[in-house]
């Protein structure tokens, strides 16, 4: 009996012997190492290991066939290898992928290294099986793998702090230029800059002076000033911010019209500026509220006193010997303002627009006990020869409509709309005028034109510099540009559809129509009456023209369709018109 | 007369990077028609950094970047309306010390290795690589095309960590007696005159047919 409980529990251990055999004929999961990193140590091993004399080393695609038996270990680096035989060793495969047949077999282990592993549920691995997920990086050494160490990640690290090097914390002095013009020259400013992150969000404080170049940097009042800012912003990206800047600094008039670095190209290089200059010193407080990038509202409240400037004699590359227009006399005095500035931006793209909105709207209100007025058309406003106040309130709009309308061509519009809302008539600061370059191309800048002059709303008589004295603004201005497409080397693509060097340059035809208007007529009794009325369409100034654009430097001409004895404009533009 | 050189020099100007880059080639492909909604397009750049000015940059320590994003249109209504878009940089670098280039992909806030190379070619391979972005048509019908466009450009060295790089790669066989102080001061020179004349973006553009999406 005892012989026969012994013999049944020997056929047990048989059976579940020859079980654990017959389940030995698949691979084993719990020796399994799954890393989605490879350490530079790991890497010197799988380096040792491939460096081992093996049976069979290959650096091409290889399959052993089930009916071959490999006796001892098999290498592969760079290549995939197939299994459906017999390994009596181990398998190394540096950066390829593995694939083991139904009823394969590995004796050894299996160490695999920027590369998956397919079918080891239905094979046989002997050892442990070790993939590594991470591309191995090494160097050969005659036929010797050598593991170097992997600098991506640091690579990669270092990138991410790139990308956010202006969102870092810093302390730093700031040099830096400003916008050549014929008031200043190049103001250069210099200053310490700072910006810490805090758990509730960046503080930034900044204090630059100004120090400008006109009449050889010689040091003296009119060529110094500053721009300093502090802001606390409560959050990343989204967030209210608080701010307060403080300055002495020459403030364009009118800078929608073109883009900084334009006018001080122009000027740095024609002795042509296309803007007017005025001084502001004071300070402004603000509360902003921004969503992004893509989203702003901005409540601000200052106080300042704005002086005119004088144009002076700074250096030009060419033309040096010119004159330069002057700079026209502004209002002069001391102003409180408050304003509010909507910005709201869905552009796919800032530099290269395709699609999306670009809105800029600002109203603002300016009082003033005590201005004096600078030179002005009399239909322009009243005429005081002893200061006077000022009480008044003005908007602006500048509204873009980006659409694309195949995939190469594209048509854009933008509307610009500003002017009085209410008050008292605006000081020369806050005044329109269209013509040049930035809103009417096939009209001169400041071109006084003959009968009612809707550019700059002047008399017909010229004052110093020809200001902007237009008390509202409508201008529409809209463009079809279309890709070029720029096969000077090589062909289309499989599909026929891809291009080789791609030059980004476009054709363009546009068309522009708008006009300036004074509110406050003079009426046959010398008296001044509102004349707020939108004026007719047929009075407004128009033009259409064509242009070759590359992007950063686009080339136009342009032709009055108002005024056909006007003659033919040529402008350059950096970047796209608008 | 007088114009000839000046006409000769604008030539010059405007062939000496075409021609260097007269190889390069970004290229979008669809998937199989059946599999438009399953599966990304692949993009691949070849030679984009084949050019003699940007190599030596490269080679004098300034970190290429190249930034990718694949946007997809809509192309049904009046105007084309823009359905998604995928962004992601690769960013080459070279280490002068190691004589290695480095290669890693960037996709948001994960880096993927893409391997180091002793030899340039090696790492302009690797980089022309196709890559499918995670960027996928939306199922149901209508007309679609992809864009994809590439900005390569030379980061600015602002780190101080770059500026020793630099240095170093420079300088370094000035020290060791390999190369005259001289020589390597004027080739440091040469790369930031380099650095500041141009060597700042190149921009490609490539897009695929108009399909529709099954």
């Amino acid at each position: 009996m005892r012989t026969i409980i012994f013999a049944c529990c020997g056929l047990l251990l048989c059976m579940a012997t020859a079980g654990a055999q017959v389940a030995d004929t698949t691979h084993r999961a719990d020796t399994t190492h799954r890393a989605d990193t490879l350490s530079y140590d790991d890497a010197a091993e799988v380096a040792y290991l491939y460096n081992l004399p093996a049976a069979l080393r290959a650096t091409r695609d290889l399959t052993v066939p089930a009916s071959q038996t490999v006796d001892g270990d098999l290498s592969v680096l760079e290549a995939s290898l197939t299994v459906a035989g017999h390994v009596t060793g181990r398998v190394v495969v540096i950066n390829g992928d593995v694939t083991l047949a139904p009823g394969a077999r590995i004796d050894g282990e299996l160490v695999v290294t920027g590369g998956q592993v397919h079918g080891a549920d239905s094979a046989s691995v002997g050892g442990a099986l070790k993939l590594y997920r991470p591309i191995m990086m090494y160097r050969m050494e005659g036929d010797r793998v050598v593991a170097v160490r992997d600098e991506s990640r640091s690579v990669a690290n270092w990138f991410r702090r790139w990308k956010r090097r202006h969102e870092r914390s810093m302390s730093r002095i700031k040099f830096k230029g400003g916008t050549y013009n014929r008031v200043e020259g190049m103001p250069v400013l210099f200053g310490p800059s700072i910006r810490s992150n805090n758990p509730l969000g960046p503080l930034r404080v900044e204090a630059l002076g100004i120090y400008r170049s006109a009449d050889g940097f010689e040091w003296k009042a009119d060529n110094l000033g500053y721009t300093t800012n502090a802001e606390m912003q409560f959050g990343y990206g989204r967030g209210v911010a608080v701010g307060v800047d403080a300055f002495d600094m020459v403030q364009a008039v009118e800078p929608w019209q073109l883009r900084d670095s334009e006018i001080g190209l122009a000027s740095f290089f024609l002795r042509r500026d296309y803007r007017d200059y005025y001084n502001r010193k004071g300070w402004r407080g603000y509360l902003a509220f921004r969503e992004g990038s893509s989203l702003s509202l901005t409540l601000g409240y200052a106080k300042e006193r704005w002086q005119p400037r004088a144009a002076r004699d700074p250096f030009t590359l060419f033309r040096n010997s010119a004159d330069w227009r002057t700079n026209p006399t502004m209002d002069a005095g001391r102003f409180e303002l408050v304003d509010a500035t909507l910005s709201y931006d869905t552009r796919n793209n800032v530099d290269n627009p395709w699609t999306g909105w670009l809105i800029v709207a600002n109203v603002e209100h300016g009082w003033s006990p005590e201005v004096v007025l600078g030179p002005a058309a009399p239909v322009a406003r009243p005429d005081a020869s002893s200061p006077t106040s000022l009480d008044y309130t003005r908007g602006f709009l500048d509204a873009r409509r980006y659409n694309r309308i195949s995939p190469q061509s594209q048509l854009n519009l933008r509307l610009v709309l500003g002017g009085w809302l209410g008050g008292d008539p605006l000081p020369l600061q806050r005044r329109f005028s269209l013509g040049g370059a930035g809103s009417l191309p096939g009209y001169d800048f400041r071109d006084i034109t003959s009968g009612e002059d809707v550019l700059t709303c002047s008399d017909g008589g010229a004052l110093p510099g020809s200001p902007a004295q237009c008390e509202r603004v409508a201008l529409l201005q809209a463009e079809y540009r279309g890709n070029l497409r720029f096969h000077l080397f090589g062909g289309a693509g499989a599909e026929g559809w891809n291009w080789s060097f791609y030059h980004p340059l476009q054709w363009v035809v546009f068309a522009d129509a708008g006009r300036g208007w004074l509110l406050h007529e003079r009426g046959s009794d010398g008296a001044l009456r509102n004349a707020s009325a939108f004026p007719s369409l047929d009075t407004f100034k128009s033009d259409i023209g064509i242009g070759l654009d590359a992007e950063v430097l686009g080339v136009f001409i342009a032709k009055s369709l108002t005024d056909a004895s006007n003659p033919i404009n040529f402008s350059v533009r950096l970047r796209h018109r608008f | 007369m007088r114009r000839s050189p000046l006409i000769a020099f604008l030539v010059l100007l405007l062939a000496a990077p075409l021609a260097a880059q007269r190889d390069a080639r970004l290229e979008i492909s669809l998937p199989a028609a059946s599999e438009l909604t399953r599966r990304a397009p692949t993009v691949s750049a070849q030679n984009v950094l084949g050019d003699r000015r940007l190599e030596e940059l490269l080679h004098s320590g300034f970190p290429a970047r190249l930034h990718y994003k694949v946007e997809l249109w809509s192309a049904d209504g009046v105007f084309d309306a823009l359905k998604s878009e995928a962004e992601w940089d690769v960013i080459v670098r070279y280490n002068p010390l190691e004589r290695r280039y480095t290669a890693a992909r960037i996709v948001q806030e994960h880096a993927a290795p893409l391997g180091s190379y002793a030899s340039f070619d090696s790492v302009q391979a690797t980089v022309a690589r196709p890559y499918r972005p995670s960027i996928r048509l939306p199922s149901g019908s209508g007309r679609h095309y992809y864009i994809v466009m590439l900005d390569v450009e030379m980061l600015s060295v602002n780190d101080i960590d770059e500026v020793e790089r630099w240095l170093r790669g420079e300088l370094s066989p000035a020290v060791r007696g390999e190369r005259s102080a001289g020589t390597a001061l004027s080739r440091g020179a040469k790369t930031l005159v380099t650095r500041l004349l141009g060597g700042r973006s190149q921009h490609y553009e490539a897009r695929t047919r108009v399909f529709r999406g099954s």
